[in-house]
């Protein structure tokens, strides 16, 4: 066998879609050991097609395939902001609104990687400012005045394209099997104040508008950012709360990945060690990959 | 001349769909089949740290809704068979092509009729096989009527004689043209139209899903006028004319009274062969006249 061959092999197996078993999907959220309550949410979920009987004559008729291949998997963290539970309400609205929207904008799924991609971009972009409506309409009905918000970073795997909004300060990254790619930009003021050069790169973590957000769910303004990257088998995603990456590195991140087991082994990793080093916010990983099978023989 | 306006899509709850399936006065076995089902998108939670995701709507609208009938043909359990595994191949089916639905009524609407007769082939093709691994004499077969309803249009996917009709609220249309060798006799004009009831080859199927041919054939219906849709197979249509169908469709109160209405008809006529009826109505407030 020669070493192109296996390269060959190697790169047909590296963009095969995986199964719905061969997906290796994790979520962990924990409150820290500083803050009262957890006010990150998480959710982990795939769309698909569903056939509802609704009369037949047919006997065993749930034995047959009933659900429909899977259209795309879905995965977000939201970090709420606020005092008393309004935090936690407005990073669970947001997440239930996602969850919702997605399973209801499925003819836009068709267009992931086509020349109407563009109809998906807006489709995600939207579902981000519904989340917003939603919130800041929550917000306003309360009698507490204090402002409800939430970051929200959404991922959706539409094989082989991961589509990823952003809003806020929680983060997504992208682990290519050698390098690891932060596919989220932080929009936070002392970000910003980065970005425009107001700010040296260095001062970042020691200013006081390191964790202000410039944007937010339910904030005074959401400005959803979305991007695409093409995904392989050998990379894995992650998407974390501002809680792992205030006492993790994005170079001990990547190692972690790099000697990652499984998704949940590489969660808790991740979550020991930003407790380990204090554990000051609550902490919320998702992790997903989608290892190859040993392929024996070849 | 009287226009009726122009129905919004109804929700998932303003559908009447019924159907039912009775043996006969005369048969030993029960050989149609018959499936009606809604096609939607579903979001299957993994993991979450949300709190009752069972609260949560995780079922999305509907993409579709399908009824087909299917009337077996053949020996022992042949038939039945041949009805069943067309049935269940066509389940299949719809539930992994989600992606040409939205094709349905766009300029590509071509792609997806040809999502529909590939379905149809691919059902044709399973009943072969198993036919060919039973190794009988007598080959397995079966009609087959498929509707696909993709608002705002109704797909009618035909081979054999059973059928589809369509009332409008006015006028009772047969969607489907019987697949049968009669019928293509007085097509080409080799038998006059009313010496077609009482050919020998008024059962004889041209066209059959595991048959020698299977050439089906496909229409499409504007659903935006308020109307009923009826399937059924000729066990129904043996003994009940267009006329009584139509009649009794003007008075039915509910799917499931047209369906049992018609039912007795036919039974009260004899009921020689297997009777299959499906029936679907739309509950609209605004849908007067027939379906109230």
């Amino acid at each position: 066998m020669t070493v192109a061959n296996v390269n060959a092999m190697n790169s047909t197996a590296e963009i095969q879609r995986p199964s719905d078993e061969e997906r290796d999907m994790y979520g962990l959220t924990h409150p820290g050991k500083v803050r009262k309550d957890n006010q990150d949410h998480f959710l982990i979920c795939t769309v698909h097609p569903q056939v509802t009987v609704d009369a037949t004559s047919l006997p065993n008729v749930n034995e047959l395939p009933l659900r429909g291949p899977r259209l795309a998997t879905v995965m977000l963290v939201a970090d709420g902001v606020g005092g008393n539970d309004s935090g936690s309400d407005a990073a669970r609205l947001a997440a239930e609104t996602i969850t919702r929207y997605v399973a209801s904008t499925l003819r836009s799924y068709h267009t992931a990687g086509s020349a109407h991609e563009d109809l998906m971009m807006k489709a995600l972009e939207e579902a981000v400012l519904q989340a917003h409506d939603v919130v800041r309409a929550e917000g306003a009905s309360r009698a507490d005045p204090k402002p409800m918000a939430t970051t929200l970073t959404l991922c959706l795997v539409v094989w082989p394209w991961l589509y990823v909004v952003q809003v806020g300060d929680s983060r997504c990254y992208y682990f290519d099997g050698s390098a690891l790619h932060q596919v989220t930009q932080d929009q936070t003021v002392g970000q910003y104040l980065v970005d425009t050069g107001a700010l040296p790169k260095e001062r970042l973590a020691a200013s006081p508008f390191h964790s202000v957000l410039a944007s937010a769910i339910g904030g005074a303004e959401a400005t959803p950012h979305v991007s695409r990257i093409d995904v392989r088998r050998s990379g894995t995603l992650l998407l974390c709360s501002d809680g792992l990456t205030r006492h993790v590195t994005n170079d001990e991140i990547a190692e972690h990945i790099r000697t990652a087991t499984s998704a949940k082994q590489l969660c808790h990793s991740l979550v020991d060690l930003a407790l380990e080093r204090g554990g000051k916010d609550n902490v919320t990983v998702v992790g997903a990959r989608a290892p190859k099978r040993a392929t024996a023989g070849s | 001349m009287t226009t009726t306006a122009e129905i919004r899509r109804p929700r998932d709850d303003e559908r009447d769909l019924f159907g039912l399936t009775h043996i006969g006065k005369v048969r030993k076995e029960n050989q149609d089949h018959f499936l009606i089902c809604t096609v939607h998108s579903q979001v299957t939670v993994d993991a979450t740290s949300l709190p009752h995701t069972d609260q949560l709507d995780l079922r999305g609208p509907r993409l579709a809704t399908i009824g087909l009938v299917a009337d077996g043909v053949g020996g022992s359990d042949s038939g039945s068979d041949a009805s069943r595994l067309a049935a269940e191949t066509i389940t299949r089916f719809v539930a992994s092509t989600l992606r040409s639905y939205h094709a349905a009524g766009s300029s590509n609407d071509d792609v997806f009729m040809k999502s529909l007769t590939d379905a149809v082939f691919e059902a044709h093709d399973v009943v072969r096989a198993e036919g060919a691994a039973r190794g009988e004499t007598n080959p397995m077969a079966t009609t087959l009527t498929l509707v696909v309803a993709v608002w705002p249009w109704m797909y009618v996917v035909q081979v054999g004689d059973s059928r589809c009709y369509y009332h409008d609220g006015e006028t009772l249309h047969q969607v489907t043209r019987d697949q049968t060798i009669a019928q293509h006799l007085v097509d080409t004009g080799a038998l006059p139209k009313e010496r077609l009831s009482s050919s020998p080859f008024r059962h004889v199927l041209s066209s059959a899903i595991g048959g020698e041919e299977a050439t089906p054939q496909v229409s499409r219906i504007d659903l935006r006028r308020s109307g009923t849709g009826l399937l059924c197979s000729d066990g129904l249509t043996r003994h009940v004319t267009d006329d009584e169908i139509a009649a009794q469709i003007r008075a039915a109160t509910s799917s499931k009274s047209l369906c049992h209405a018609l039912l007795d008809l036919a039974l009260e006529r004899g009921g020689y062969d297997n009777i299959t009826i499906l029936a679907a109505r739309t509950l609209l407030p605004e849908a007067k006249s027939v379906v109230g």
